[in-house]
C-alpha cells in the first residue's frame, strides 16, 4: 500500500508543471541567443515583492523589428495592435498565505535558478522546485535566514 | 460484507491518494503585465502623491500612498505646516470615501417620475449651457452658487465663470462658520478676522466650549500644539486647561478643571472673571491701556452677581481668574454650541467680544492671538446672505443653482426656509461626489471627482497653498467641476467662454504654479512664512459688552446639538469607518443619543437607554438617553450627522437628527442651541450600541488600567516591580525587541489611530447588528476611564483619561500557551505573532487575554464592490473562522528591514512606524526598538511616569504607558 502511494506521489511530481502559455514564449531563445539578463525584463525582482512581467510596450520595444514573421510575434503584434495585455499562466505559484518577497531574496544574493532552475535551458517555463514549506525553510536554516513564521505568514 | 478495519483502511488510502493529488496540481492562476506601464510604477511597491484633505476646512497636508494605481492609505504630510505629518479620523477615512460603493459613476438626470437616470456628459453639459444661457438672457442674478470654501484657481475660474453670467450669488457656505470671531473681532480690533491661536506658546487655556481638539478651526494643528503644552506644564500644580461650558465635550474631558455652567451662561462669566481680573489689579502691563468706559461696562458683572445668577461658586470665578493671569502667557478661546443663540440671537458675538477682552487684560493679544494671518475662513458667507439668497430663490428670482460639496438642506434647520425656497428654483445642479439629502432634491447631478482623485490647491490662511493633485485616476466616469465650468462656459456665449478660457482645468491647475511646480509636487503646496503680525490695540468695546446679559434662572432644558470628531457636520455619515469607531465621549457606535443628567433623568422617571421624544418650538425627535454626569443639569446634547434621509442605507441610518430642533441661524452664524425643550418618555429602556464593557454611566468605570498621577509627583516611578516567578523562561531576543510607549498625559481620545488602523490592516466593518454582539473588529480602541480626584477651589476635574489599547505583545502572554495549534507564538523580535493559516478558532487566546484585545471573525465580512480596491495589499485578509489581533503593523517591520537591508545599513529609530503612531496628532504613540537605548521608546518606557497595564498580572508587555498628570490626584492612584 505504501509503495502505491510512494507510485502516485512521484508519478505526480515526476512530470514538472509545464502549461501552455497563450504565447509560445521561449526563454531558451531569449537568453541564450541574446544574452538578456533575468532583471531588464522582470525589473521587479531586486525592487518590489513581485518580479514582474514587462508591459507589453517591452516586448515591442524590440519586435517592432525584430522577427515580424515568427508566428509568436505576429500573435504578439495583434494584442498590442488591439491594446489588449497578455495573461500568462503563472508558473512559479505559492500558496496565498504565503507572503513571498523577491526583492529580499535579490538583496540576499539567492541566484533566480535557485527556485526557477535552469531558465535559460527552457523553452517554456517549467516549476522544477518544489516550493514546498519544508523546501524553504531547509534554505532558510542553511543560510541563517530567519525561520520564524511571521517571515512569510503575516 | 467488508471489514469496519478494511474499510477505514480504504478509506484512509483513498484520501491520501487525493491529497497527494491536489499537492502537485496547480492552480492556473494568471500573470497579467501591463500594456504599458506608468510612469516611476513599479509593480507590487507603493508610489506616494502629496496632495491636500478635503475632509474638513482645516486642509492639512496629505500623502496619499497607491499601489498598482489603487489608493490604499492617507498619511499626513510632514512638509505641510498644519498637520505637519498627522491626519486626524476624518482625513483617515477620506481614503475609504474613494471606492465607496455608493458614488456617483456618472451624471445624472431626474426623469419624469423623480428617479435620477444616466445620461452622457456631453448631454448633461448641453442641458446645463441651455439654461444657463436661458437665465442669463433673462437678466441678472439669476443664477447662483453655493458651494465650501475654495480657494485659488478653482476659486478664480468659479467667479469668472459666474461673473460672466451676469451674477453675483456666490457663497462660500460652511455649516460652522466662527462668524461670532469674525464679527466681534471688527469692534474689538479693527480687522473683521479670526485671529491665529497660538497654543503651543501658551502656558494656560481657558476654553469657553470651543471644541479644539475635536472640530474647531484646526484640530490636528491645534492637538499637536496643546500636546506640547501639556508635556511642557505637566509640573503645573493646578494643570494648564481649564473648560468652562455646560457640557463636557471630548475637548472638555481633556481639561485639568471644569467649571460646569448653565447655557447661555458664558458671556457673563467671562466678564465676570475679566471684573475679577481688573478688580484683583491683576491686568497685565502690556493692556494698560484698558479705555476707562470699558472698566465700567464691565462693572456690572461682579463675580458674586454672576455667580448667584448662573449657580455657581465665587470661589470658582476667582480662581479661574488668577489661574488665567499667573501663567506666564495664556489663551482665551470661546465657541461651541451653548454659546449660540440666546435672548437676542447675539450669544455667540457676546461671548467672543468677552474673550478677546479677557485675552487684552492678559496681554495675551500680540503674542498667543495675533492677527494678520488671514484664514481662508473669513470669506464664508454669514446668516444673512445665505437668508437673502433662500429669498431670492422663494421669489422665484432664482433660475439655476449649483451646489458644491454642501449639503444645506440638511445642515440647514427648516427655519432658515431653504427647503421650500429650493423648490421654487426650476433647474438645480448638484456636483456632489456621493449621494445626500441636496442631491436627492437635484434635477441634474454632474458627479465632480472624488477630492483624492482632483487637481486644484487649497490654502487654509494665507502662506499655506497646500497642492491638490490626484493620487490615482478617476475610479468612474466622473468630470472635475473646473472641466465643466470651461465645456459649459464655452457652449453659453462668447463672453462667458473668453471669460473661462480654453486650456484644460488639469493644464491650469499645473501653470498656475509656474517655475515652482516640481518643487510643489514634491512638497505638497507653497509654504511661505508666516504673514506679518498686525499690530493692533483694544478698542472701546464697552458700548458692546453693555448689551451682554445675564444667565437667566430659567428652569427649562435646553437642548444643544453639537459637531463629533468623526462626523463633524454629519457630512461623513456615509463613511462606515467612522460609524463603527466609537464616540470617545460615550462610546455609541452606528447612532447616537442624547446625553442627560442622572438626577434629571430620574426625576422625570428616565433610565439608562430609554426613548425619549424631545420637542421644541421648532420640531421633534426620538432618541435614546445616555446618562451622563458631564453634562449640565439644564442641558440635554445630541451630536449632529444622524438621522440621515440620504447617503446611507436605509438599515444603517440609525440616530435622529439634532439639526430638526433648531431654530434658524441669526444674522451672524448658526445656532445650535435651542431652549425650551421639553422631553417625553416614550418607552423602556433597549440598550444603547455602546462598545466599551462596563460602562453604566458614561465614563464612570473605574479601572487600574488607566494610572494617573499628580504633578507633584511627575517624576517619582511608582509602580510595582516586576515579578521574578513565571511558569516559562523568559523569551530571548537576540536582535531587535520591538516596543511601544503610548503617552495617556498627551492622548486626547480623538481616535484618529482607530482609522489609521482600519485603513492600514484591512479591518472589516461589521456593522451594527455584530457591534450589538460585542463583534467589533477594530485592534486598537480608546477607553475612557474616570477617575474621582477632588476639584479644586470650586471647580470640577474631570479625571477622564483615554487609553489606546491595543494587544500589548506580552513577554509572558496568557495567549501563547493556550494555543492548541501554535498559532501564536512570541516571535524573536517581541512581538505576538497570529498565523492566520494556522487558527482552527478555538477561541481559548481571546478567553485568556486579559486586556480583551484579540477579536475573532465570527462571520465573513465582505467589502462591497469596490471598497475591496482600497485593501492593503500586503497585509493579508482574513476570513471567518480566524481570530486576529494588532500585529504591531507587522508589514511595515518588514519593510524597513528591507528597506535598511537594501541600503546596507541598520534600521535606525524612527523607521518603523506603525500606522497608529503615525497618525496620532498628539504624538501620543512611539515605537521603536526596546534593545537600542538611544530610541525614543526605549527613554519614555524608562520616564519615571511609566507602568504597564494590568502590571499585577505579570504579563510583562512590551508597551509602557505613561500616566496622564492630573492636578490634584494622590500621590499613588486609587
Amino acid at each position: 500500500m505504501v509503495a502505491i502511494l510512494a507510485a502516485i506521489g512521484w508519478s505526480k511530481t515526476g512530470s514538472a508543471f509545464t502549461p501552455e502559455q497563450p504565447i509560445d514564449f521561449s526563454h531558451r531563445d531569449h537568453i541564450r541567443s541574446d544574452r538578456l539578463e533575468c532583471a531588464l525584463c522582470h525589473s521587479g525582482a531586486g525592487r518590489s515583492a513581485v518580479a514582474g512581467l514587462p508591459p507589453v510596450e517591452r516586448c515591442m520595444g524590440c519586435h517592432r523589428f525584430v522577427l515580424p514573421a515568427n508566428p509568436g510575434v505576429t500573435m504578439l503584434r495583434r494584442e498590442w495592435e488591439a491594446g489588449k495585455t497578455i495573461r500568462w499562466v503563472k508558473v512559479n505559484t505559492l500558496p496565498r498565505f504565503v507572503r513571498f518577497n523577491h526583492q529580499a531574496h535579490a538583496l540576499a544574493q539567492v541566484e533566480c535558478r535557485t527556485c526557477h532552475g535552469d531558465v535559460a535551458a527552457m523553452n517554456r517555463i517549467a516549476r522544477v522546485a518544489p516550493l514546498t514549506m519544508g523546501w524553504c525553510v531547509q534554505c532558510h536554516r542553511d543560510r541563517h535566514a530567519p525561520d520564524d513564521c511571521l517571515t512569510c505568514h503575516y | 460484507m467488508i471489514e469496519r478495519r478494511h474499510f477505514l483502511k480504504t478509506l484512509g488510502l483513498a484520501g491520501s491518494a487525493a491529497a497527494i493529488e491536489s499537492c502537485a496540481q496547480q492552480s492556473s492562476e494568471q500573470l497579467i503585465p501591463y500594456f504599458v506601464s506608468p510612469d516611476a510604477v513599479v509593480a507590487g511597491a507603493p508610489a506616494y502623491s502629496a496632495t491636500t484633505c478635503r475632509a474638513c476646512p482645516a486642509g492639512c497636508g496629505l500623502i496619499a500612498k497607491t499601489i498598482n494605481g489603487r489608493i490604499t492609505k492617507v498619511e499626513g504630510n510632514p512638509e505641510h505646516p498644519i498637520g505637519r505629518g498627522r491626519l486626524c479620523a476624518r482625513g483617515q477615512a477620506s481614503v475609504q470615501s474613494v471606492y465607496h460603493p455608493y458614488r456617483f459613476r456618472q451624471p445624472l438626470l431626474r426623469d419624469a417620475h423623480g428617479v435620477l437616470q444616466p445620461l452622457s456628459w456631453g448631454d448633461a453639459e448641453q442641458r446645463l449651457a441651455t439654461r444657463l444661457r436661458e437665465a442669463k438672457r433673462r437678466g441678472a442674478g439669476r443664477i447662483a452658487w453655493i458651494g465650501r470654501l475654495e480657494t485659488g484657481p478653482f476659486d478664480a475660474i468659479v467667479d469668472a465663470w459666474l461673473h460672466a453670467l451676469g451674477t453675483r450669488h456666490r457663497l462660500a457656505y460652511e455649516t460652522f462658520d466662527y462668524h461670532a470671531i469674525r464679527t466681534a473681532a471688527d469692534p474689538a480690533f479693527g480687522p473683521r478676522e479670526i485671529p491665529r491661536y497660538d497654543f503651543e506658546r501658551a502656558d494656560f487655556v481657558l476654553a469657553f466650549g470651543a471644541e479644539f481638539l475635536e472640530t474647531w478651526i484646526s484640530n490636528v494643528e491645534f492637538t499637536r500644539a496643546y500636546a506640547r503644552l501639556r508635556e511642557r506644564r505637566q509640573r503645573d500644580p493646578v494643570g494648564s486647561f481649564v473648560w468652562v461650558a455646560p457640557r463636557l465635550s471630548l475637548t472638555g474631558l481633556n481639561a485639568d478643571a471644569w467649571l460646569p455652567i448653565p447655557p447661555g451662561a458664558e458671556a457673563a462669566i467671562a466678564c465676570a472673571i475679566a471684573n475679577a481680573i481688573i478688580g484683583g489689579g491683576l491686568v497685565d502691563v502690556s493692556a494698560a491701556g484698558i479705555p476707562p468706559s470699558l472698566r465700567s461696562a464691565l462693572d456690572r458683572f461682579t463675580p458674586e452677581h454672576v455667580a448667584a445668577t448662573a449657580g455657581i461658586s465665587v470661589a470658582a470665578i476667582h480662581e479661574v481668574a488668577r489661574r488665567f493671569v499667573r501663567a506666564g502667557k495664556s489663551l482665551a478661546i470661546g465657541g461651541g454650541a451653548s454659546a449660540s443663540g440666546g435672548r437676542d440671537g447675539r450669544g455667540a458675538v457676546d461671548l467672543e467680544v468677552a474673550v478677546l477682552v479677557l485675552n487684552a487684560l492678559a496681554g495675551n493679544v500680540g503674542s498667543t492671538v495675533t492677527f494678520g494671518s488671514t484664514y481662508a475662513l473669513n470669506r464664508l458667507a454669514t446668516h444673512d446672505e445665505l437668508a437673502a439668497l433662500t429669498r431670492a430663490m422663494r421669489a422665484g428670482d432664482i433660475d439655476v443653482l449649483l451646489v458644491h460639496h454642501a449639503n444645506p438642506i440638511y445642515t440647514l434647520p427648516a427655519g432658515a426656509g431653504f427647503s421650500d425656497a429650493l423648490a421654487r428654483v426650476p433647474f438645480v445642479v448638484d456636483f456632489g461626489t456621493l449621494q445626500d439629502e441636496t442631491t436627492d432634491r437635484a434635477h441634474l447631478v454632474m458627479p465632480d471627482h472624488h477630492d483624492l482623485e482632483s487637481w486644484g490647491a487649497y490654502a487654509s490662511r494665507e502662506g499655506v497653498v497646500g497642492l491638490l493633485q490626484p493620487a490615482a485616476a478617476p475610479l468612474f466616469d466622473t468630470r472635475a467641476t473646473a472641466d465643466v465650468i470651461i465645456e459649459v462656459g464655452r457652449q453659453v456665449d462668447g463672453d462667458v467662454a473668453h471669460a473661462v478660457g480654453e486650456a484644460r482645468w488639469d493644464r491650469r491647475a499645473i501653470q498656475a504654479w509656474g517655475a515652482a511646480w516640481e518643487e510643489v509636487a514634491h512638497r505638497g503646496g507653497g509654504f511661505a512664512p508666516d504673514p506679518p503680525v498686525a499690530p493692533v490695540t483694544l478698542r472701546d468695546v464697552s458700548a458692546r459688552v453693555s448689551t451682554i446679559s445675564f444667565p437667566d434662572a430659567a428652569s427649562t432644558l435646553t437642548f444643544i446639538a453639537y459637531p463629533t470628531v468623526q462626523l463633524f457636520d454629519g457630512r461623513h455619515a456615509d463613511s462606515s469607518w467612522l460609524q463603527e469607531t466609537p464616540d470617545a465621549v460615550n462610546q455609541t457606535v452606528w447612532g447616537t443619543c442624547i446625553e442627560m443628567h442622572p438626577e434629571v433623568a430620574h426625576d422625570r422617571g428616565i433610565g439608562e437607554g430609554d426613548e425619549i421624544e424631545v420637542a421644541s418650538a421648532h420640531g421633534r425627535i426620538r432618541a435614546r438617553v445616555r446618562l451622563s454626569s458631564g453634562v449640565h443639569p439644564r442641558v440635554i446634547a445630541m451630536a449632529i450627522g444622524y438621522g440621515r434621509t440620504a447617503s446611507m442605507r436605509a438599515a444603517d441610518a440609525r440616530g435622529a437628527n439634532a439639526i430638526a430642533l433648531l431654530p434658524a441661524g441669526d444674522v451672524s452664524s448658526a445656532i445650535w442651541r435651542v431652549d425650551g425643550a421639553t422631553v417625553t418618555r416614550v418607552s423602556g429602556g433597549k440598550r444603547l450600541i455602546v462598545l466599551q464593557a462596563d460602562s453604566t454611566t458614561a465614563g464612570d468605570r473605574i479601572s487600574s488600567a488607566a494610572k494617573i498621577v499628580g504633578p507633584e509627583r511627575v517624576d517619582v516611578r511608582d509602580d510595582e516591580p516586576p515579578k521574578t516567578v513565571a511558569f516559562y523562561p523568559p523569551h530571548d531576543h537576540p536582535d531587535h525587541r520591538w516596543g511601544m510607549a503610548i503617552d495617556l498625559n498627551a492622548c486626547t481620545g480623538c481616535s484618529a489611530c482607530v482609522v489609521a488602523c482600519s485603513a492600514e490592516n484591512n479591518i472589516a466593518v461589521v456593522g451594527p447588528q455584530f457591534c450589538e454582539q460585542g463583534r467589533e473588529m477594530s485592534w486598537i480602541r480608546i477607553e475612557r476611564e474616570r477617575h474621582h480626584v477632588a476639584g479644586l477651589h470650586g471647580l470640577t476635574t474631570p479625571g477622564s483619561v483615554f487609553l489606546p489599547m491595543l494587544c500589548q505583545h506580552c513577554d509572558n502572554a496568557p495567549c501563547e500557551s493556550v494555543c492548541p495549534v501554535y498559532a501564536t507564538y512570541h516571535n524573536p523580535e517581541g512581538l505576538n505573532a497570529q498565523v492566520y493559516a494556522r487558527c482552527i478558532g478555538t477561541r481559548f487566546c481571546s478567553n485568556n487575554c486579559p486586556y480583551k484585545v484579540r477579536r475573532f471573525n465570527w462571520a465573513r465580512y465582505g467589502w462591497e464592490a469596490p471598497l475591496g480596491e482600497q485593501l492593503n495589499p500586503d497585509v493579508t485578509v482574513r476570513s471567518v473562522g480566524v481570530m486576529e489581533k494588532c500585529t504591531f503593523c507587522v508589514q511595515r517591520i518588514q519593510a524597513a528591514k528591507l528597506t535598511a537591508k537594501r541600503d546596507q545599513r541598520a534600521i535606525r529609530d524612527g523607521d518603523v512606524v506603525p500606522a497608529c503612531a503615525q497618525t496620532c496628532p498628539a504624538d501620543a504613540i512611539v515605537f521603536g526598538d526596546l534593545h537600542d537605548p538611544t530610541s525614543r521608546v526605549s527613554q519614555l518606557s524608562a520616564a519615571a511616569r511609566g507602568y504597564h497595564a494590568l502590571d499585577e498580572l505579570n504579563t510583562k508587555p512590551a508597551i509602557t504607558y505613561l500616566r496622564r498628570v492630573v492636578p490634584g490626584a494622590p500621590g499613588r492612584d486609587e
